[in-house]
């Protein structure tokens, strides 16, 4: 399954904003340095849905504000 | 006379030829190391050679590129730990954990010959509640080689719970397989259907012994498909844990971004090396070792998406798919491959990178951080070893 995240890195909190069943509006506190916003939108999400950040790994949009995942 | 000259010349015949054997095998000899080396030493390509060799300038290549683990012995495969750590099997039989306190675990009943040892390595889909590892190592059955699939639980510190997923699967010095991983889950995430299976897919080799690769009761060159207890899905094509067949020795499997099963096989090898291959898997499918190879075709063979012709080794491992590629490492190649994936399914272009810049190349993962790691193999005797070797490296996969 692959959701569509719209990412807000160095945001003052963390919060997710669902859009519909497969877009969301991630906002973390990271910055997008390093890698560091990505892992924490997969933690985020992981949350979100219940599911261990195992089953969640980033397909397209490693710099990118779009990115999509696939949740396994 | 004649008789005398003739025997003169027999004496004369015999001492020549026993001069160049002794000369020639002295050379063989002294040389051995050398020529065992050209059997692994990497092809030419007649591929596209990727940006990242040349374009990329050594700012960038020191901020996109970092060696982040050195000292492994021929690491295997690579898993992320929900807390960041990152555990590495290494084929002599350790799994360690690379990260805050640096653990080692030995692995009992390992096997290491040849190709095998302590190969593959999945953490379940539900690591952080189920706490459950999985390992495919090579050990002995007897005086046999086999393969098996063992399943942990891992505390952080130790392994414990040991639960046999699959066994008996051929093992020999060469061609052992050993991938595994979980492919997507059979309940879209969020729906209320209830815990989802989860498949575990699992490479085998076909152990040296090709024929077992079309024979469907054999585990061996096998794509192979068990739920996480280890038990036969019933929808499985033959009964038995047999999921595609007719494969030589696959290393890589991956799922790209429409759920579509993808494997890396190793081709022929010795003097004719090549016809190293990419596969688009699909349950009960045949994929024709040793009945076809490269561009042939048969009815009811399926053959590879792509190969890397008759004169190019790039002797794929691990594989991961990202932006609408599959990227997989070369061994022999020394490579990071990537092959674009086009609209109709099949493959647009297949481009090389790093070609020789590392080395030999075995796993390749994203990370939660979205960077690409690989693993060198050049300490598995069949590679030359640079310092530090072998190692964990982290790329951004920007720069391909």
């Amino acid at each position: 399954m692959k959701i569509f995240v719209k990412a807000k890195p160095l945001s003052t909190k963390e919060r997710i904003e669902k859009i519909s069943e497969t877009n969301f509006v991630v906002a973390v506190k990271e910055p997008p340095r390093n890698g560091r916003a990505n892992a924490a939108i997969v933690k985020a999400l992981a949350d979100n849905f219940g599911i261990s950040s195992s089953r969640i790994r980033l397909v397209s949009g490693f710099s990118a504000k779009q990115k999509i995942f696939e949740i396994l | 006379m004649n008789a005398r000259i003739g025997s003169n010349t027999i004496v004369r015949i015999a001492m020549m030829t026993v001069g160049v054997v002794l000369v020639g095998g002295t050379a063989v000899y002294f040389f051995r190391d050398r020529i065992f080396l050209s059997f692994y030493a990497p092809t030419e390509t007649k591929l596209f050679q990727g940006v990242t060799e040349n374009e990329v300038d050594d700012e960038a290549e020191v901020k996109d590129i970092e060696v982040i683990a050195e000292g492994l012995a021929i690491p295997w495969e690579i898993a992320f730990l929900p807390d960041g750590d990152i555990l590495v099997t290494e084929r002599p039989g350790t799994l360690k954990k690379i990260g805050s306190d640096g653990i080692i675990i030995t692995i009992e009943g390992v096997e290491h010959i040849g190709e095998g040892g302590l190969l593959g390595m999945a953490l379940h889909p539900d690591f952080e509640k189920t706490r459950w590892l999985f390992l495919y190592f090579t050990t002995k059955r007897g005086d046999a080689l086999i393969n098996r699939v063992e399943r942990y639980r891992f505390d952080g510190n130790r392994l414990f719970e040991k639960t046999t997923i699959i066994d008996g699967i051929p093992g020999a010095v060469y061609h052992d397989g050993g991938r595994i991983a979980f492919g997507p889950a059979s309940v879209p995430v969020g729906t209320s259907a209830g815990r989802p299976d989860y498949y575990l897919y699992i490479t085998t080799g076909d152990a040296g012994n090709s024929n077992l690769a079309q024979d469907t009761r054999s585990l061996a060159g096998k794509i192979l498909r068990l739920r996480d207890d280890g038990s036969i899905p019933e929808d499985n094509p033959f009964g038995n844990a047999v999921w595609s067949y007719g494969h030589r020795n696959p290393q890589g499997i991956v799922w790209d971004d429409t759920g579509r099963l993808w494997a890396t096989e190793h081709g022929r090898s010795g003097i004719l090396s090549g016809l190293d291959e990419l596969n688009f898997i699909e349950k009960g499918e045949n994929y024709g070792w040793p009945t076809i190879q490269g561009d042939e075709r048969r009815e009811g063979i399926r053959s590879p998406v792509i190969h890397s012709g008759p004169d190019e080794t790039w002797a794929p491992a691990g594989a991961v798919y990202m932006d609408g590629s599959i990227f997989f490492a070369g061994l022999r190649g020394e490579s990071i491959y990537k092959a674009r994936i086009s609209q109709d399914g099949g493959v647009s272009s297949v481009t090389n990178h790093f070609r020789g810049k590392f080395g030999r190349l075995r796993a390749i993962q994203i990370g939660r951080d979205g960077f690409l790691y690989i693993t060198t193999s050049n300490t598995d005797g069949r590679g030359e070893i640079r310092p530090g070797d072998d190692k964990i490296i982290r790329i951004n996969p920007e720069i391909f």
